[in-house]
């Protein structure tokens, strides 16, 4: 009795492990081959020229450029909103319903999918504001998208900080906004800055956001205005790749080492 | 403050246009259908003009219910030859010759070249929620008649929805009961951050793999002839969602305090029990939540699913 019992355990427990192994081989198998077949393609020119797109040869110096300013623009419009919000949220609201309803709004945003955030841009930024495709329409939408990430971790990390630092500052004399900027928020700084790191990784990966407010499948050169649209190296990959199965490699790298990357930070 | 305006702004747009589509009729904004005054149509609803114009399976009055004469059909593309001047009161008059002298004819034309004391202009309903529905023609971008019916998709999302959900949650969470509870340290240390580093790649990356890999596979394996099938568009999204559920499967494991694994191993249950009965019904809560998320980014995901499903609008009738 005893001794089957004992087997069977053992067995549901080789069982789980050996799931588990091959969920991590298949991983292992996923992650080097994208990294493989888009290492391949990456060379210094890769990078560094423009087109020359006849949607085959050339570089991706455009959309990599694309990616870059749609990256800046998003965490210049979010990066404000968020850590105003994230600090008004910690700070000034006391804990009770209006709070509670303000954290299930943000964690309604963030399960938002990302086409339906699309959507949105295309009828208001594209469309009601006139912007037309655009980096501004593009850039906003993103920022829409990364907003609850941004105001989660900041609340977050500034809630981390201990009550004792800020009865210190005030027990000294200072005010309270003072308090928040000096003391509170280079504390909690390092966090917050991972959080960026996070919705950087986020921003540059998207393709359904900028499809229909960014996003071209060819430009001939560098955007000059805000109002101009942009090549984006996600949109690059999609259209490429259910167009001509080979590029498709060659942009694989850009994307398969750039959320490794942005992970890393996060695993160490 | 912010999120939740901007999630009202979200949702009144989104809304504010979705319910734009049942205002109006499925013509072109200012358009309207007109016929000879005396012709036996009195009304003219979607589907018959969808029947005439598009599908051309309508070609006679007696389909109609009118008498047997074959139909002819004018649309702005072919009334070119019809237009010599630009000014409207001549379009108007022409229009109204061409039709009084053609009684067989049905003309589908912007509404402003048509004078209603002279011929009949009809207007089809206004589209319903049924059309939108129940309807199973999806073809937004027809002239003149859209039809708009979702059932296709709905049915198509469905499919893969379920196929990936049974596919990754009994292996997602089996893992994550393993990471959570059982593996030592060290295989954690090691399998944790590969799994978070799959769970931050893209979609559009996982959407080449699939098309790269999964695709042909499949194609192969099943002797297709061609590998753009909703299996694969069910394992993608079974990949896409594992890590998250991986993930945070284990974490509502670990985070069940180490007291109840201590008490119930020291009443003497061995750790198979102890995890399958004591642990995971205390971590239940979380579960669910993990999976909610994850199901949700399932359903959600658009790039990967559109790269490997091949998004044509038909109902599928089986998983290849």
């Amino acid at each position: 009795m005893k001794t089957n019992k004992i087997i069977r355990e053992k067995l549901v427990f080789f069982f789980l492990k050996s799931l588990t192994l091959l969920v991590a081989v298949g991983v292992l198998g996923i992650v080097t081959f994208i990294g493989y077949k888009g290492l391949k393609k990456l060379s210094w020119e890769f990078i560094f020229s423009p087109a020359g797109h006849d949607g085959i040869s050339g570089g991706i110096l455009l959309p990599l450029a694309g990616t870059l300013i749609l990256i800046v623009q998003t965490v210049i419009f979010a990066f404000p909103v968020g850590l105003l919000a994230g600090i008004f949220m910690n700070e000034y609201l006391r804990e009770g319903r209006v709070k509670n309803f303000f954290r299930l709004m943000t964690m309604n945003l963030a399960g938002v999918p990302s086409i339906v955030f699309g959507l949105f841009g295309l009828a208001v930024f594209v469309k009601l504001c006139a912007f037309g495709p655009s980096i501004l329409a593009g850039s906003l939408t993103l920022a829409t998208l990364i907003l609850p990430v941004l105001i989660t971790t900041t609340e977050e990390s500034l809630r981390q900080v201990e009550k004792d630092v800020r009865m210190a500052s005030y027990a000294l004399g200072a005010g309270k906004w003072f308090t928040i900027r000096k003391v509170v928020l280079p504390l909690a700084f390092p966090n917050i800055v991972s959080g960026i790191i996070l919705s950087i990784g986020r921003i540059a990966g998207e393709t359904a956001p900028i499809i229909f407010t960014v996003a071209a499948s060819y430009m001939v050169s560098m955007p000059s205005s805000w109002y101009d649209q942009v090549m984006a190296l996600p949109f690059s990959i999609y259209f490429l790749a259910v167009q001509h199965p080979d590029p498709g490699a060659s942009k694989e790298v850009a994307y398969g080492c750039g959320p490794c990357f942005t992970d890393h930070p996060i695993c160490f | 403050m912010v999120s939740a305006v901007t999630i009202f702004f979200i949702s009144f747009y989104l809304f504010r246009e979705g319910a734009g589509f049942f205002s109006h009729p499925p013509l072109e904004k200012g358009y309207a259908v007109m016929v000879h005054p005396a012709s036996s149509l009195q009304s003219i609803s979607n589907e018959e003009l969808r029947k005439i114009f598009i599908e051309k399976s309508i070609r006679n009055w007696s389909q109609l219910e009118g008498p047997d004469q074959p139909l002819g059909i004018l649309t702005l593309d072919t009334a070119d030859s019809l237009y010599n001047s630009k000014q409207p009161e001549d379009r108007i008059e022409a229009t109204s010759r061409f039709l009084l002298s053609h009684p067989d004819f049905i003309a589908v034309l912007p509404e402003k070249y048509g004078d209603k004391k002279k011929i009949r202009i009809l207007h089809p309903p206004d589209l319903s929620p049924a059309d939108l529905l129940l309807n199973t023609a999806w073809y937004p971008t027809s002239e003149p008649a859209p039809s708009f019916g979702i059932v296709a998709m709905l049915i198509g999302t469905l499919q893969v929805t379920l196929l990936s959900v049974v596919l990754a949650f009994p292996l997602g969470t089996a893992v994550g009961i393993y990471l959570g509870a059982v593996a030592p340290s060290w295989i954690l240390s090691l399998v944790r951050p590969l799994i978070e580093m799959i769970a931050g790649i893209p979609s559009v990356v996982l959407g080449i793999f699939g098309i790269m890999v999964v695709v042909p596979a499949i194609q192969q394996a099943f002797d297709l002839p061609s590998g753009v099938t909703s299996l694969a568009g069910g394992i993608m999204l079974a990949i896409l969602a594992l890590p998250t559920l991986i993930l945070l499967t284990s974490d509502a494991i670990s985070a069940v305090p180490k007291s109840m694994t201590l008490s119930s191993l020291a009443l003497g249950a061995s750790s198979f029990q102890t995890i399958f009965k004591v642990v995971v019904p205390a971590a239940k809560s979380g579960l669910f939540s993990g999976a909610i998320l994850s199901l949700g980014r399932i359903v959600g995901e658009t790039m990967t699913v559109l790269m490997v499903t091949g998004n044509s609008s038909q109902i599928p009738h089986s998983i290849f």
